[in-house]
């Protein structure tokens, strides 16, 4: 590249990076490229510290950890949240009734609403997680210890001597 | 040199990048890591730079604490260092449960041979190239079958999750996983996972085609997101394979949990959350006790997770105000303890059953409950939580020979000496029992301290009525009792004041149990008074001239709030009806719930929300004693 031309093209870096309406290319594990907005993907904690550290924004960000259906619905999140700030009372009820559509779709697919969680907390999106995480601890709220061994697929692993402990020591529920 | 005792397991490696000589040993519990240093006047030593636990690599759940002793006495005479990777960032050592595989600069470890007993590896090391692994395929197939391969897998690159793909809970069991193929037999076909893994979505390294047009696309899930941004354009990735001359059992990496091979797919994905994200799941259960207690019993892991000291604070701070578990009273017609909830969603009676009906409650705050007995000589002061009891005599300010042959009219409050913000977890705090009483005009404080296991006369001050039977609250660093007739008594803690406060004189005619001293909205002092259907509350104020005044804030219908059947009776002014149609039995102090009593029922209302639930249908007319706790029987009995 010229030296002139880089110039200019650092400045309007710059200029970008200030107004904050750069461009991030997330990429899936199946090598899926996602364009996203800077706000939108300020969303995630993971991206965050990388483009402040200065990281590769232009080679974008690979997330070996995130399929190209999960990372489509964690954007689809990321952006409602990162690209509109609510300052109106409407504005936040709009969110609020994304954000409850949004978890009752994902609550209709358990092995996605699974994903999408794991997806939040690998790239640390707090909202998401907090999301995703409430809907799966209100399938286990009011259930038997047995009824979510059989909801998670656990196998019981506590022995005659540890229910024997627990029953000594737990004896409020 | 003092540690190349015998029993020493050692290994040289290269140290500092490379530069520097260096050797690993392992004794007791610890793996410790020495380089040799050279000083300015050319002299060399060994220096330490490293000292690992090897107890870090006990997976969860912990056993109970006496068996920890065996476990760590099994991990003293199973561990040894089997060796270094060439360029010393990655440590093999063998414990009890097998060969684990230990990033030296992060720390993360995998057991990569479980069960193996090795005396020591040659790790292999090199970038992952297609061309090179078909032809070290073609080569090895010419070896002598005795000598064993295993692969190392160091994760899966598309779908690990970052921290698991190295700490186990979230690495995959590959035999059992129905969404991945299995790990091929490392007798037969050492080197298909490198060869053909990827192609088929194979467990651990990508195919060529993708390794080379996504380059940064590593086998580390760590080193990936760090790498990436310094040689990006490396493909990495580092197989790393074990000589073995013991037989291999290729059951890898069914160690940390087993899965059921039936359960459909999405069954299994819930149990590949990371720990992270399921502790998340858990912090957001609901606060009531009983929903973390059955999912403490759901497994050992879950267990562990949940009786966690960091996940009970944490649980704590995100919920905040403790639970309502249940209500004492001192009634003798209905049970001393009522649990609140539906099951399974309340704490059983015979938990909080009191030692003998003869102990009357006179409080609950910081998850105590103050008891005095029937004569009025001893206090008690109870954790139902934790089951533990303390045993206080009474001040012997009012003892009845130096009162004119009786006990004078008395009141008391417990609470936590901790001097804290946060009383969520004050099973274990020091506390105070705060004694008032009332003589001849007078009110006096006397302060026992759990510490000093003394009673002290704290202050006394003119009172113009007796103490009365109602609890006292708790706001900020001042409790305040009622008095029989139109006043608050107050006792600052941190001055030792005691003065009184008159109530509003809209009160002064109201029904005296059905006037409560509360935290108002701002957290300040307030009032609730109940004048037939209207809840009245109160809050004390400073004005902008500096005088203090009460100011009605906010009057609740309840009339309109509660599904009552509009009474046909006369409400108020009859000096025929004696009770009040709706009395206040109690309320909560850090919260805005009120317990109300009516003729259909007893009803819980919020304040705020005004929400409201039915919480007794029996006619219940004792005061109530909220008792509000978070869970911590398993952080305050089990291992910490």
């Amino acid at each position: 590249m010229a030296s002139g031309s880089g110039a200019a093209a650092a400045a309007a870096d710059a200029e970008e990076k200030e107004s904050g309406s750069r461009m991030i290319t997330l990429t899936s594990n199946e090598g899926k490229a996602f364009v996203v907005t800077e706000a939108s993907a300020r969303q995630s904690a993971t991206i965050r510290s990388m483009v402040d550290d200065g990281g590769c924004v232009d080679k974008g960000f690979p997330l070996p950890n995130v399929d190209s259906k999960t990372l489509a619905r964690v954007i689809q999140y990321s952006d409602e949240h990162g690209n509109k700030e609510p300052h109106t009372v409407d504005e936040r009820a709009a969110l609020a009734k994304f954000d409850r559509d949004f978890i009752a779709e994902l609550d209709a697919d358990k092995a996605f609403l699974y994903d999408v969680t794991m997806a939040a907390n690998y790239l640390h999106i707090q909202g998401l997680l907090a999301l995703t995480t409430q809907c799966v601890a209100d399938t286990i709220k009011g259930k038997t210890p047995e009824e979510i061994r059989t909801a998670f697929g656990i196998e019981y692993d506590l022995t005659a001597q540890d229910e024997k402990e627990i029953k000594e020591e737990d004896t409020h529920a | 040199m003092y540690f190349l005792a015998p029993n020493w397991s050692l290994q040289i490696m290269l140290a500092e990048g490379g530069s520097k000589l260096g050797f690993g040993a392992v004794k007791f519990l610890y793996l410790k890591l020495w380089v040799r240093k050279s000083d300015s006047d050319s002299t060399a030593s060994w220096v330490m730079r490293k000292r690992i636990k090897l107890c870090m690599f006990i997976p969860p759940p912990h056993p109970p604490l006496r068996q920890l002793e065996a476990l760590f006495d099994r991990l003293i005479a199973w561990s040894g260092l089997l060796g270094f990777t060439e360029d010393g960032s990655v440590a093999f050592l063998q414990t009890p449960n097998g060969v684990i595989m230990l990033q030296l600069d992060t720390m993360e470890f995998k057991l990569v041979l479980p069960m193996e007993r090795l005396h020591w590896v040659y790790p292999h090391s090199g970038f992952y190239l297609t061309a090179t692994a078909t032809a070290r395929r073609r080569r090895r197939r010419r070896t002598p079958p005795l000598r064993r391969y295993a692969s190392l897998p160091a994760s899966r690159p598309d779908r690990p999750c970052a921290r698991a793909a190295w700490t186990g809970r979230g690495s995959s069991p590959p035999r059992v996983h129905p969404r991945y193929p299995p790990l091929p037999s490392p007798v037969s076909e050492p080197y298909s996972t490198l060869a053909e893994g990827g192609g088929r979505g194979g467990l651990f390294h990508r195919p060529a085609s993708r390794v080379e047009s996504n380059p940064s696309y590593g086998v580390f899930v760590h080193l990936v997101t760090n790498v990436a941004n310094v040689v990006p354009s490396l493909a990495l990735s580092i197989g790393c394979f074990l000589v073995t001359i013991i037989k291999k059992k290729s059951c890898a990496f069914c160690f940390f949990f087993k899965l059921k091979s039936h359960c459909p797919s999405f069954l299994t994905m819930a149990n590949m959350l990371p720990d992270d994200a399921l502790i998340e799941i858990l912090l957001h259960l609901p606060k009531h006790p009983t929903c973390l207690l059955r999912a403490s019993l759901v497994c050992k892991h879950w267990r562990y997770l949940i009786r966690d000291n960091k996940f009970i604070k944490r649980f704590r701070a995100l919920h905040q105000t403790p639970p309502v578990l249940g209500i004492f009273t001192n009634s003798t017609s209905i049970p001393r303890f009522l649990p609140i909830g539906n099951p399974p969603e309340c704490v059983t009676a015979g938990a909080f059953s009191l030692p003998d009906p003869y102990w009357h409650v006179l409080g609950c705050r910081h998850s105590r409950v103050l008891l005095i007995s029937s004569s009025w000589n001893s206090l008690q002061v109870w954790n139902p939580m934790t089951g533990n009891r303390y045993a206080v005599p009474v001040t012997p300010d009012v003892n009845p020979r130096i009162n004119y042959g009786r006990v004078p009219e008395s009141h008391a409050a417990v609470l936590c000496a901790a001097g804290h913000n946060d009383h969520g977890d004050c099973g274990s705090c020091p506390f105070f029992i705060v004694w008032v009483f009332t003589n001849i005009g007078y009110a006096y404080i006397s302060r026992y301290s759990s510490e000093k296991d003394t009673w002290d006369m704290m202050a006394s001050s003119p009172a113009p009525s007796e103490v009365d039977s109602r609890p006292s609250i708790l706001v900020g660093n001042v409790i305040y009792w009622p008095l029989k007739s139109k006043h608050i008594l107050a006792f600052e803690l941190s001055t030792s004041r005691l003065y009184h406060i008159e109530c509003p004189s809209e009160t002064h005619s109201v029904y005296r149990r059905n006037v409560h001293i509360m935290k108002a909205e701002d957290g300040g002092l307030g009032l609730a008074a109940m004048t037939g259907f209207n809840l009245q509350l109160w809050a004390l104020e400073i004005d902008s001239g500096g005088v203090t005044g009460w100011v009605l804030r906010k009057t609740i219908e309840l009339g309109a709030v509660l599904p009552l059947e509009v009474p046909s009776i006369p409400l108020t002014d009859s000096p025929l009806v004696r009770r009040p149609p709706v009395r206040i039995l109690g309320l909560v102090e850090e919260d805005d719930l009120f317990f109300i009593w009516t003729a259909v029922g007893v009803f819980a209302v919020q304040l705020k929300s005004l929400q409201f639930k039915k919480v007794f249908e029996a006619d219940v007319s004792a005061t109530f004693y909220p008792y509000t706790a978070f869970y911590t029987t398993g952080a305050a009995r089990g291992y910490q």
